[in-house]
């Protein structure tokens, strides 16, 4: 019998153990424990799920934009507004400054600022499609996210043609992954695409009716309702447009947006950064990050032999440091906590670029009051008297440097617009100044 | 009457049969054949005994195993008077003199023994020691085989083998002793972090470690990142996976002294019953188990030893100020003195401090070897060769097993483990803080020693001022893993005859752990407040983590006296596998407390997951032929929640055969040709099939964005199907041994990430496709060269190649890993080797950057390991090489030097740096080396010495070192290097690692 109970206990035992492989068993379906799922927002949109993928799109503007390898800081180096001496990667001396070209194959260097834009690109998209499909949002909320989408959508783009100029990009890009690819797009027809883009974005948000549905961010105070953020929309359509060399066009946005003399230059839009969990901080503070020494040698001095006050706000002396034989002592003090924000675009590029448009269509006069005012305000400085058609031009190139100085690229891409990179100074005669970025590899590679 | 031995509820003996008519026991076979057919031991009671005559009932067992052995021949000695054993070892002898008698007990398997029978004693078991060839092997989830009859190459490595240099981990433990197997420490950090790769690459995008199965537990082997990056910034650039984070694979928890015996199944040819985890091969290990016939037996190991610091780098001397100038700027005046340098490598590494480790076991069998078992406790403490680095490890170990009656048998096994490693902040940063980062851009007139003020002095030579001997004598990053390793199995008999028996086996088994990281970054730091504007941080992650497994196996064996036997297994298994992992990262520590929620700045992050698959096999061993055919085949389905489909079932078949001819000549003893033949998979990684979103905020606004990886809602496992064909020969009477194996794995179906044109808005897409083969040679050869007036020389030597190719890839070739083709990267491109380091070679023609070719390939040539033991009289000498040949390093460490305009060769340093701008080899070095892994010589006390203490039975003393000697043309610190830890393709890349060490040891044994 003992040994009968024992064959009970075993069978019980080996039940037991089925028992638990069974109960453990549990389904075979798992879901994502981690994440939402794309369906969500692609096959049943929800107004909650619309509306966070609105605000999403400000995070995905935001990627790769700070950081020493963002897009400001990348930019700064290869305008000869900063360096990045940082002993743990020399590809910010090698490739950036030494390098006879930028290469294609480093994610971080030469195939930067690609992957970002289009993600976010496709982010816009996605939200497009669904606003067509959510329920429980009304006509004018739907218009005022379709504006808002067009246009970072249209930012998203601008780093594109910034990036790579005359290299092009895709135009009709969120395809299925396994379609044939977007053919790329020359710069013209991408810079088509971004005033397009800007001008549907433009009808979108007027009849987008009082306030967005969503929350934007702190760096739209001001122009987080459809009427003030076509402001925002119509500043990019004027940059976009000087780039583009229309002038007219360009003064015409500019009467729209936000362009004011009396207003604080700093007005605008602007990246925020957060501390918050799951949030992005502002880490152009970093310590590798310094100013090219040029940028001190070349300020202005004001009348009292003080430097220009641009330069004494946006710079602070730093211990000297020397890497791969490159030294500076100057750092940027622009941006002082890991939550300052970025600028997007504000007045005083505004008011710039309304001198720009002056001097592309012949009213010196009118470009110099402007220059005058950024000179004067800005800078602290004199006005001057003698700007005229041949001096003019370098002035303006001289205060967007200063204006504007690290906080997008704009030295670099200012330079190549007017056909002036070789004026930017190498530090080292067999130095490169790089012109654009090529398509990364992995673009490339794919259209093998 | 499962045997444990292989720990695997399911392992048997059946296949380790004796039999005895053929092969190496041919003395036995003639007297069998001569003799009158044999009483069987038949249950049926025994006649009573005549007179002057007696019946004698007993058992032959293994003295290892414990377990019966089956068909062994017990004589009179010089007489073909004799009984055999039955299939669970007992017998039944009548018709003995009543007289002492001498008996002979034999079997193919053992060594022969004679013993004397006393007058009147009518039992006796009989302990028979196992030949070499006599190990049996797994072959299944339920099932061994003899080695002998194996169909396949399996190496296995033994107790002593692992235990005669002291190593810190099982893994570290292996190196060198198994051939086709590539094992690697990744740095030198304390604690682990080792890459074990069985022929070759076998993924590009799946898990890549092996499957450990510990006395029958899916041990999980996992790689849980610390957290660190959150202070390195290394997934700031462009590799956003917290894989630098030196990370530390799991297996190192287990003890090492714990362990009887590793087997490797290497590929799907063996390991195919292990179904869709087993394409990395299957390390199966076998933990200490009470031997029968001895008594209560505590062994106490004492080892003391230390560790040191076993290569430098150097760095630049400065012939003049002007030159420290126009590098360093004009602070390197303030600290340029001709002709002083200090020796900062020497000043962060150079500790040596006593390491200690204390093994205490007591095994056992009671009760006739009805119940067996072993217990053990480690206690220890290595020291490593930076401040507050090192490991220690605390463990407490109880085997049991317990056979109820004929039918029923019962083991249950537990570990309690508790390892805490403390790991230092190396490898690559991009705050420059890590230490080696640190030191690139330090030069040697600087000191980094405190001062007579007891203050660290700031370093000016970098941005963020860190001092390493400051951030190693302040920060904290330790790793603490409490882990409860339990199984339990059942075998019940339910129904057995003469020649067949059907067994029922159950088994479970546990392995449930913790990981915390606590990282601490006080504010006194000098990087502290400069690297993000907020002084101090404090990590805070933690990982639960569970796996589950369990199955019910149905054994039916069967056996004639011919020497045909047959068994068939069917069974199920279930498994789970679970990790919580939560990171906080605070930063601003208000007064410096590490207390996460003492931040003014606190962030969380939260990954999970979850996996179940579901197993079903039968599986057919036969042998026929008096032991000399083998044929086994298997076939396992599965199902898996990872898998597009999760109630989609994949099926892995298995078959193969051994042949042993008849030896040609006498002084071959055994020849055996094997072939076999199987596949496994390997199944996607958890959330491959997602394509996901992310959730963010900006400002504390809900924000949702696109992930950049799009998943494959209908992915697969990954298909491998190996080939492998062998010899097996035993030489000279088993002095010598040869094994040769080739093999060729196809993995098609590959887990595929690969690049998408970023312009779709995702940069990588998971599926499958492609295909990639590995081919490759294996030889084995141990022999006793000298074995004579007390001197033994045993030798012991593998050689391993193995060679791949990408055969078949349906996209554009892509990079994988590493810091993009200017610094060298894996690519993947048909025709090449999965492997191979590609970069740039020199500008385009049209004079763009850059012509992009192969400049490396992280694959050895070929990698040797010789092992040389030399016994005289109680002294052992041993030492363990291994060789590897060939195989390239991105060495970026030197780059960063040559950056810094800090490398000892300054001037060729200068060209470097020149040449790499457009040339990516500058930077590749050959990684080949030959390393003196162990060396020990042990003394083995005189029984007198040893008795003299009281209790004492036995003694040994040993002195041991590991890693005393590496020879090396490499010129970082040490070719055996990865900066992205355990990685399936990315391998070899050397960026400030934590340097590497060598260890001497003093251990002494006693059993009592």
């Amino acid at each position: 019998m003992v040994t009968r109970s024992r064959h009970l206990t075993l069978l019980a035992l080996g039940t037991f153990c089925a028992s638990v492989a069974g109960a453990a068993c549990g389904s075979l379906e798992v879901p994502d424990l981690n994440n939402p799922s794309n369906e969500s927002l692609t096959q049943t949109p929800t107004r909650s799920g619309v509306l966070a993928a609105a605000t999403g799109l400000l995070v995905g503007h935001r990627a790769g934009v700070s950081g020493a390898n963002g897009y400001v800081s990348m930019m700064g180096v290869l305008g000869r507004e900063s360096y990045v001496l940082d002993p743990a990667d020399p590809r910010f001396v090698t490739e950036m400054l030494v390098a006879p070209q930028l290469d294609p194959g480093s994610a971080v260097f030469g195939g930067n600022f690609w992957a970002a834009p289009y993600a976010n690109i496709r982010n816009a998209n996605t939200l497009l499609a669904a606003l067509d499909g959510v329920a429980g949002m009304t006509d004018a909320e739907r218009e005022a996210t379709r504006g808002f989408a067009k246009t970072i959508q249209a930012l998203d783009f601008l780093v594109i043609v910034n990036t790579r100029d005359t290299n092009g990009g895709p135009i009709d890009v969120s395809r299925p992954v396994n379609q044939t690819l977007a053919p790329i797009a020359t710069k013209d027809e991408l810079f088509a695409h971004i005033g397009q883009l800007l001008d549907d974005a433009k009808t979108h948000l007027a009849a987008g009716g009082a306030t967005f549905p969503f929350p934007l961010s702190s760096g739209f105070a001001g122009f987080n309702t459809p009427a003030k953020f076509l402001q925002v929309n119509r500043a990019i359509q004027a940059r976009v447009a000087v780039y583009r060399g229309r002038f007219a066009e360009a003064l015409t946005a500019l009467g729209e947006s936000f362009i004011s003399d009396t207003a604080s230059l700093n007005l605008g839009a602007h990246h925020a950064f957060g501390a918050g969990s799951g949030d992005v901080t502002n880490t152009l503070n970093a310590p590798t990050i310094y100013a090219h020494p040029s940028v001190l040698a070349d300020a202005e001095k004001k009348v009292d032999l003080t430097l220009d006050n641009r330069v004494v706000a946006k710079l602070k002396k730093v211990t000297s440091r020397t890497v791969q034989e490159l030294t500076s002592d100057q750092g940027f003090a622009a941006y002082t906590s890991t939550t300052s924000s970025i600028p997007i675009i504000r007045n005083e590029e505004l008011i710039l670029l309304r001198a720009e448009a002056n001097i592309g269509l012949g009213n010196v006069a009118a470009a110099a009051t402007d220059l005058n005012l950024i000179r004067v305000q800005s800078g602290g400085l004199a006005a001057r008297g003698d700007l005229d058609a041949t001096n003019i031009l370098d002035e303006l190139l001289k205060q967007r440097r200063y204006s504007l100085l690290f906080e997008g690229g704009h030295r670099w891409i200012d330079a190549r617009r007017h056909g002036k990179l070789a004026t930017l100074p190498k530090d080292k005669p067999t130095h490169t100044v790089h012109e654009r970025y090529p398509l990364p590899v992995a673009e490339t590679d794919a259209r093998k | 009457m499962s045997s444990r031995r292989k720990g695997t509820i399911a392992a048997l003996s059946l296949f380790a049969l004796g039999g005895g008519w053929n092969g190496i026991g041919s003395a036995l076979a003639q007297d069998t054949s001569a003799a009158p057919p044999a009483p069987t031991a038949a249950p049926a009671p025994a006649p009573q005994p005549a007179a002057a005559t007696r019946t004698v009932v007993g058992k032959v067992v293994d003295t290892t195993s414990g377990e019966g052995v089956p068909l062994a021949r017990i004589n009179i000695q010089g007489t073909f008077t004799g009984v055999e054993t039955d299939l669970e070892g007992n017998y039944t002898f009548p018709n003995l003199p009543e007289e002492a008698v001498m008996l002979s007990v034999t079997s193919v398997d053992h060594e022969q023994k004679d013993l004397r029978l006393p007058k009147g004693q009518l039992q006796l078991t009989v302990a028979l020691q196992p030949r070499f060839t006599q190990e049996v092997v797994v072959v299944g989830r339920a099932s061994e085989i003899s080695r002998k009859n194996a169909t396949n190459a399996v190496a296995s490595v033994r107790s002593e083998e692992l235990q005669k240099a002291p190593a810190a981990t099982v893994d570290s433990a292996l190196q060198g002793k198994i051939a086709g197997a590539n094992i690697q420490s990744n740095s030198g950090a304390p604690g682990g972090g080792m890459q074990l790769r069985l022929r070759g690459v076998s993924t590009i995008n799946g898990e890549s470690t092996p499957l450990y199965v510990v006395d029958g537990v899916l041990m999980s082997d996992v790689s849980i990142a610390s957290g660190v990056y959150q202070v390195t910034a290394s997934t700031g650039g462009s590799n956003p996976n917290p894989t630098q984070d030196n990370q530390v694979n799991r297996i190192s928890d287990l003890n090492p002294n714990d362990i009887e015996s590793i087997e490797v199944l290497k590929g799907a040819s063996a390991a195919a019953i292990y179904g869709s985890k087993a394409s990395n091969g299957v390390v199966i290990i076998t933990t200490k188990r009470g031997q029968l016939g001895s008594g209560p037996k505590v062994d106490v190991t004492q080892r003391v030893g230390m560790y040191q610091l076993s290569r430098k780098l150097g760095s630049r001397t400065f012939g003049s100020v002007d030159e420290a100038v126009e590098t360093f700027g004009p602070v390197a005046a303030d600290y340029y003195v001709p002709g002083k340098t200090y020796d900062n490598e020497q000043a962060l590494a150079g500790r040596s401090n006593l390491s200690t480790e204390t093994v205490a076991s007591l095994s056992g069998a009671l009760n006739d070897g009805a119940t067996r078992y072993f217990a053990s406790a480690t206690v220890k403490d290595d020291q490593g060769i930076i401040l507050n680095t090192g490991h220690q490890r605390q463990g407490f170990r109880l085997n049991l097993g317990q056979r109820f009656g004929e039918r029923l048998e019962v083991n249950v096994a537990s570990n309690l483990l508790h390892t805490k490693s403390e790991r230092g902040l190396t490898q690559n940063d991009n705050a420059g803080v890590s230490y080696y980062m640190v030191l690139t851009t330090t030069p040697n007139f600087f000191d980094l020693r405190k001062g007579t003020d007891g203050q660290y002095p700031s370093n000016p030579f970098i941005g963020s001022h860190a001092n390493p001997l400051q951030t190693a004598a302040l920060m904290t990053n330790d790793e603490d893993v409490w882990r409860l390793v339990g199984s339990g199995d059942a075998t019940l008999s339910l129904f057995k005859t003469e020649t067949q028996e059907l067994k029922l086996m159950a088994n479970v088994g546990v392995d449930r752990f913790q990981q915390e990281n606590l990282l601490l970054f006080p504010p006194e730091l000098f990087f502290e407040p400069i690297d993000d504007g907020l002084a101090g941080t404090s990590l805070f992650g933690t990982s639960q983590v569970r796996n589950v497994n369990s199955g019910v196996n149905l054994v039916h064996r069967l056996r004639t006296k011919g020497g045909t036997s047959a068994n068939t297994s069917i069974g199920m298994s279930f498994e789970e596998r679970e990790i919580n992992s939560v990171y906080v990262a605070s930063r601003n520590l208000i007064g410096g407390q590490g207390n996460v929620d003492s931040g003014t700045q606190v962030e969380v992050n939260e990954n999970r997951s979850l996996v179940r698959d579901r197993g079903y096999y039968v599986q057919e061993d036969l042998i026929l032929f008096d032991e000399k055919w083998t044929v086994t085949g298997a076939v396992r389905g599965e199902q898996s929640s990872v898998n597009g489909n999760p109630n989609a079932l994949f099926f892995y078949p298995k078959i193969g055969t051994a042949y042993r001819l008849p030896p040609p000549v006498a002084a071959i003893n055994e020849f055996k040709l094997r072939a076999a033949y199987g596949e496994t998979g390997n199944l996607p990684l958890y959330g491959q099939k997602f394509t996901a979103l992310r959730t963010a905020n900006i400002e504390g606004s809900p924000a949702i964005v696109a992930r950049p990886a799009t998943g494959d809602a209908n992915i697969r496992p990954e298909r491998q199907r190996e080939i492998e064909a062998g010899l097996d020969t035993i030489l000279l009477d088993g002095r010598a041994m040869f094994e040769v194996t080739v093999y060729q794995r196809t993995i098609s179906d590959l887990l595929l990430n690969r690049s998408l044109a970023p312009s779709t808005g995702y940069t990588t897409q998971f599926f499958n496709g492609g295909e990639l083969r590995n081919r490759g040679i294996e030889l084995m050869l141990r022999g006793t060269p000298v074995e004579k007036a007390g001197v033994k020389w045993t030798t012991n030597a593998t050689f391993a190649l193995n060679r791949s190719e990408i055969t078949n890839l349906p996209v554009p070739s892509f990079n994988t890993g590493g810091f993009g083709v200017g610094l060298g990267a894996f690519r993947i491109e048909k025709g090449a080797s999965a492997t191979q380091i590609v970069g740039n070679v020199g500008l385009k023609e049209d004079g763009t950057c850059c012509n992009v070719a192969k400049v490396g390939d992280s694959e050895p040539d070929f990698v040797v390991g010789w092992n040389n033991t030399v016994t005289y009289g109680d002294f052992t000498f041993s030492m363990l090489l291994n060789w590897q040949q060939g195989s390239s390093i991105i060495n970026l460490t030197r780059l960063l030097y040559d950056a810094s305009g800090n490398s000892p060769d300054h001037e060729a340093a200068k060209q470097r740096l020149k040449d790499f701008s457009t040339n990516t080899a500058t930077y590749l070095e050959d990684a080949s080396f030959v390393k003196v892994r162990e060396i020990s010589l042990t003394y083995q006390l005189p029984q007198s010495f040893a008795t003299a203490i009281p209790g004492v039975k036995s003694g040994l003393i040993s002195v041991s070192a590991r890693n005393l000697l590496t020879f090396t043309n490499y010129s970082g610190l040490d070719p055996e290097v990865n900066n992205f830890g355990n990685q399936p393709i990315v391998r070899n890349i050397d960026v400030a690692p934590f340097p590497p060490s060598r260890s001497y040891w003093t251990s002494v044994t006693l059993g009592f």
